[in-house]
């Protein structure tokens, strides 16, 4: 008797099954993933994996620049307090964002190696900003015409995930002088649809020199916490906006959210 | 709010291939609406092989859960974007094994595949779908991996033995007996189906 091949019917058998993931597995997974930390590369440590003794000498040299850089740093900041020189205090209004926008590199679309943080200008909306080195970053598109964004849904927003929350950024022209007020109205009557949300009352503070308001938003029956700042500049709507996963407090919310802001700034 | 979790994918709702490499690239750079019109095409892919490896729904859909939320986590590691789809095989591998290992459910909770969805109308292939199903699940999730990338997936054998990281002979050599398992299986069930008539 001649026995039939058998990697055919194999083949057959397995072809057989089901192809397709449920829609359950897929929708949670799109949920889950962006509250993921990444890892990031180690191509600076790839001298690890250099000879031995390649690797002890760029070792030994990295550790005298090291201790250089240090030395250097503290004689320069010893000279200068010797030598009287200035300390600058803040002036101006009272400013919860009064901290000076430290100087970044010109247009970029791309994080630029250059340490932490990490400064990005954006593609669509008039600002730049600048994030820890950590932080994921995904430039929107623009063309935000308003309306609330969703997990993933951003409206072309952009989009600075970090461990302990994300930050969506972005403009729209408004009407012609249309007031702060007026768009923090607008802003909030937009996410008041959308359920059982307790809204503060807004919060004058200033963001890059420009008078906005700040609302935290707290849900009644969940522990999710939001903070939307809105503000108006050159005839657009501002809309920053902090998200925070399950447990966060909302004074370290508001600290982490307010003191990243502080390299905000306008660009036009 | 961001609470409602909706599920959108990339404006137009393009769909996208298997390796969508300018999508991989995106997400790797953290573009999460990349990532995000990839994980269908992937979940599809990822789960049609973890369920013929695992033989189970549930564990299918657990492996496949970890293997891409580990995609995401671990995509800026990966220097070799060549290497995404053999690199992606190895996560889901490690998750199917450890899913297996963690529950030791290989045996006891098996579900067949759907033999009612099977071409063929004949009674002896029918009974060849039994036979290899039980089979397969008699052999080792390490054995059955091979035989799903070589099989279905259609990977070479060095393909296959990269994916799983084993050399080229140990692949060759668990491809080999786990045909040698089914074919005695099949065999098996025809003498017997022979003797009763």
């Amino acid at each position: 008797m001649t026995r039939p091949p058998i990697d055919p019917r194999i083949r057959q058998w397995l072809d057989s099954g089901a192809t397709r993931a449920p829609d359950e597995l897929v929708e949670m997974v799109l949920a889950e993933f962006p509250s993921v930390a990444r890892r990031r590369g180690w191509r600076a440590l790839g001298f690890l994996r250099l000879p031995g003794n390649w690797r002890d000498a760029i070792g030994v040299t990295l550790i005298v620049v090291l201790i250089s850089s240090g030395a250097a740093i503290w004689i320069a900041q010893d000279e200068a307090s010797h030598a009287g020189a200035p300390v600058p205090l803040s002036s101006g209004p009272p400013s919860l964002l009064a901290t000076p926008v430290p100087a970044l590199p010109s247009a970029t679309l791309l994080p630029e190696a250059t340490g932490s943080p990490t400064a990005f200008t954006s593609r669509a909306f008039a600002y730049r900003l600048a994030v820890p080195s950590d932080w994921s970053v995904s430039l929107g598109a623009g063309g935000w015409k308003g309306g609330v964004p969703t997990l993933l849904n951003r409206l072309g927003l952009d989009r600075f995930s970090g461990t302990r929350g994300y930050v969506l950024i972005g403009s729209r022209p408004l009407a012609a002088a249309k007031s702060l007020d007026a768009w923090t109205a607008s802003v909030v009557a937009d996410s008041r649809s959308l359920g059982s949300y307790h809204w503060t009352a807004p919060e004058r503070i200033t963001l890059a020199n420009a008078t906005a308001d700040l609302v935290a938003v707290t849900c009644s029956n969940c522990d999710e916490y939001y903070l939307l700042i809105m503000a108006v500049h050159e005839g657009n709507g501002w809309y920053l906006y902090w998200s925070s996963p399950t447990a966060n407090q909302p004074a370290s919310d508001r600290a982490t959210f307010l003191t990243l802001l502080d390299t905000f700034a306008f660009t036009n | 709010m961001v609470g409602a979790r909706s599920v959108t994918v990339l404006e137009g709702g393009e769909s996208v291939g298997w390796s969508a490499r300018p999508l991989v690239e995106a997400a790797r750079r953290g573009d999460e609406d990349a990532f995000a019109a990839l994980v269908p095409a992937l979940s599809d892919r990822l789960y049609s092989i973890a369920l013929r490896v695992l033989r189970d729904a549930d564990l299918a859909s657990d492996a496949v859960q970890q293997t891409l939320l580990s995609i995401w986590r671990d995509l800026p590691k990966l220097r070799d974007l060549n290497r995404f789809d053999a690199w992606t095989y190895r996560l889901l591998l490690r998750a199917c094994f450890r899913e297996a290992r963690n529950r030791r459910r290989w045996i006891a909770s098996v579900q067949p595949l759907h033999a009612a969805s099977y071409r063929s109308d004949e009674s002896d292939t029918l009974a060849d779908v039994d036979q290899l199903d039980r089979a397969f699940r008699r052999i080792s999730p390490a054995h059955r991996a091979i035989v799903v990338l070589h099989f279905y997936v259609g990977l070479s054998l060095t393909e296959t033995a990269a994916a799983v990281g084993v050399p080229v002979g140990t692949a060759r050599s668990r491809l080999h007996y786990a045909i040698a398992a089914l074919r005695a299986a099949v065999d098996a069930d025809a003498l017997d189906r022979g003797a009763t008539r």
